[in-house]
């Protein structure tokens, strides 16, 4: 059965909604709680993981610099810099808690989808400063159907105050 | 202020600096005036303004200033402060305008400063060209890179830079043309420290195996960075003092094959090492890419931090940010530059795999700065340390050869 039921290729439904939704919100707790294991099973072989910054009109992970621009391999590697327990950024890893909301969806095929969402992300800077740090912007994940769920293959942060100074970013946002 | 300057000496001893030289607010204003103001500073590169109109606005100690590419083409400083009253003129970090015209009374400035129209006319009565634009006492530029100083008195660039003159060249000359371009936007990093331990950081080659223990245990084998983790006798890298307060880790002795500072080899990259030997010739071209570029400071705040440009921005006595952008080269292909881009996203940066790590350090240490404080050490290598005829001076790359470099210089100008 098609599960857009004959609706256009760009609407998803309510059922799709609410997996996308669930699992977002999955990936949410795992990065707030540095599992990163767990996290890192969620993403596809094609993973990008993207935070530009916000100093250019067009950013372009090949062109402008960026706060973060992960292919997989790069991601994999950031996970195991964070594993080490030596990374002293998140030694130890910041307590934290973001808030999804105004999610937009949109299917790319029939087992893509597109999912925006704004978050509120609460850091605790436990490592030195022990300052609350809010975080806010909008997220962007592509995510493809993976059996009951999904994979993630594309995130992407567009920070809210990226063109400005950024206080220390090291856990997985 | 003169109060904190006197107390300059009070804060050093032989080898070793007071804590207080982090936390003293009268300290940070003197600062500003007798380093920032008085002497030269490092504000932007030409490449960062290629077109006539383009401007980047930059904050030079607490002075906002305006730097821009003239209709005639030339490069122009001035503050970015309305003569009338006050208002700041460009608030986008760039852009590109004919002039300046405040948005609180249309004024309106030409690129060199000059008072070129106002509203209403009527009421004026004054001579326009006392209502100019501030603009910096001098302005001078080496190989692209433009410094200015608010001192009419400070001497010739050439004379502050010294030295860094050969750093900044050997730098632009990794480019066939001899040109880089700032063209990728700048990543700007708040540290809730004194500015000071970023340039103190940034020539530190001792801390490297263990603040960046989790780094090198994920990327030291097999990379460029390999040597940061060899034993002591076996690093071959040097801290250098090279006068001036500019000061380097100097890696090209740990370098054996080109290219290896980038990650990469000469038959991976065999359009750029051509172009490099029309350029350079055969021998010269080899010896760039075996060198690679400088890891250096350029007093007070501009840092030639390999590939990357960074700029070091004190805001308040215990916050600063550090700017950097990929140093891209102009004659290279895009896939060259894409190369640069990651290594600078890997290295430098809030999220980055390095600069992360030495953020917590010293923001640790401005806290335990914060109460009584008390005397740091800097006497390592000091024992060892060649002093060559041409007035350098030579360390072990763990050594504090540079850190002292840096202060030294520091107290003479402070204290002039």
């Amino acid at each position: 059965m098609n599960r857009n039921e004959g609706n256009s290729l760009t609407e998803v439904s309510s059922v799709d909604r609410q997996s996308l939704v669930d699992f977002l919100s999955l990936e949410a707790r795992y990065a707030d709680e540095a599992r990163y294991d767990e996290w890192d099973d969620l993403l596809e072989s094609d993973m990008f993981y993207w935070v530009p910054a916000g100093d250019t009109e067009a950013p372009n992970p090949e062109t402008t610099v960026s706060v973060i621009a992960d292919n997989r391999t790069r991601l994999k590697n950031r996970i195991a810099q964070l594993k080490t327990g030596l990374r002293l950024a998140q030694q130890p890893a910041s307590p934290m808690r973001r808030q999804l909301s105004n999610f937009e969806f949109k299917a790319l095929s029939e087992n893509e989808f597109s999912v925006e969402c704004n978050f509120a992300l609460f850091e605790y800077r436990i490592q030195a400063t022990r300052e609350m740090t809010i975080w806010a912007g909008r997220y962007e994940y592509r995510l493809r159907r993976r059996g009951d769920s999904f994979g993630m293959f594309y995130k992407r942060v567009e920070l809210t105050n990226a063109s400005d100074p950024l206080p220390t970013l090291a856990f997985l946002i | 202020m003169d109060g904190a300057r006197k107390n300059i000496r009070n804060r050093f001893g032989d080898d070793s600096v007071h804590s207080t030289i982090y936390t003293d607010r009268e300290l940070f204003d003197a600062e500003m005036k007798k380093l920032f103001y008085d002497g030269w500073v490092f504000v932007g590169h030409e490449s960062e303004v290629p077109k006539p109109n383009n401007y980047i606005t930059r904050m030079i100690g607490r002075e906002p200033v305006i730097m821009v590419r003239t209709r005639e083409g030339n490069i122009s400083v001035v503050s970015n402060r309305c003569a009338h009253r006050g208002n700041m003129l460009c608030h986008q970090h760039s852009g590109s305008s004919r002039s300046f015209s405040c948005e609180y009374h249309g004024w309106t400035f030409s690129h060199e400063g000059d008072l070129v129209g106002v509203p209403l006319p009527g009421g004026s009565h004054k001579d326009s060209s006392c209502l100019g634009l501030q603009k910096p006492a001098m302005q001078a530029e080496h190989r692209g890179f433009v410094f200015i100083t608010f001192n009419p008195d400070a001497g010739p660039l050439d004379d502050h830079l010294g030295k860094a003159k050969d750093l900044i060249d050997r730098s632009v000359s990794l480019s066939p043309t001899g040109k880089i371009k700032l063209s990728a936007g700048w990543l700007k990093q708040r540290f809730r420290c004194n500015w000071k331990m970023l340039p103190e950081n940034s020539t530190d080659g001792y801390h490297a195996p263990f603040t960046h223990a989790s780094f090198l245990r994920v990327f030291a084998p097999d990379s460029q960075y390999k040597m940061l983790s060899e034993s002591e006798d076996e690093r071959k890298s040097k801290t250098v003092d090279w006068g001036n307060g500019h000061v380097a880790l100097e890696h090209a002795p740990s370098y054996e094959e080109p290219l290896q500072w980038l990650g990469t080899t000469k038959e991976k990259v065999p359009d750029y090492v051509e172009s490099m030997k029309e350029a350079y010739g055969e021998e010269e071209a080899m010896r760039k890419l075996v060198d690679g570029p400088p890891h250096s400071t350029v007093f007070p705040n501009l840092f030639l931090g390999e590939m990357n440009i960074a700029i070091f921005q004190p805001v308040s006595v215990d916050e600063c940010v550090l700017w950097h952008t990929p140093m891209l080269l102009d004659g290279v292909s895009d896939k060259l530059n894409a190369r640069i881009l990651r290594q600078s996203q890997a290295a430098m940066g809030p999220a980055s795999f390095l600069l992360a790590d030495d953020a917590i350090i010293s923001e640790r240490q401005q806290v335990a700065a914060g109460g009584r404080g008390g005397w740091m050490d800097l006497s390592r290598g000091r024992k060892r340390e060649e002093k060559r005829e041409d007035g350098t001076i030579w360390g072990h790359i763990s050594d504090e050869t540079t850190n002292r470099g840096f202060w030294s210089h520091y107290r003479e100008v402070m204290q002039a």
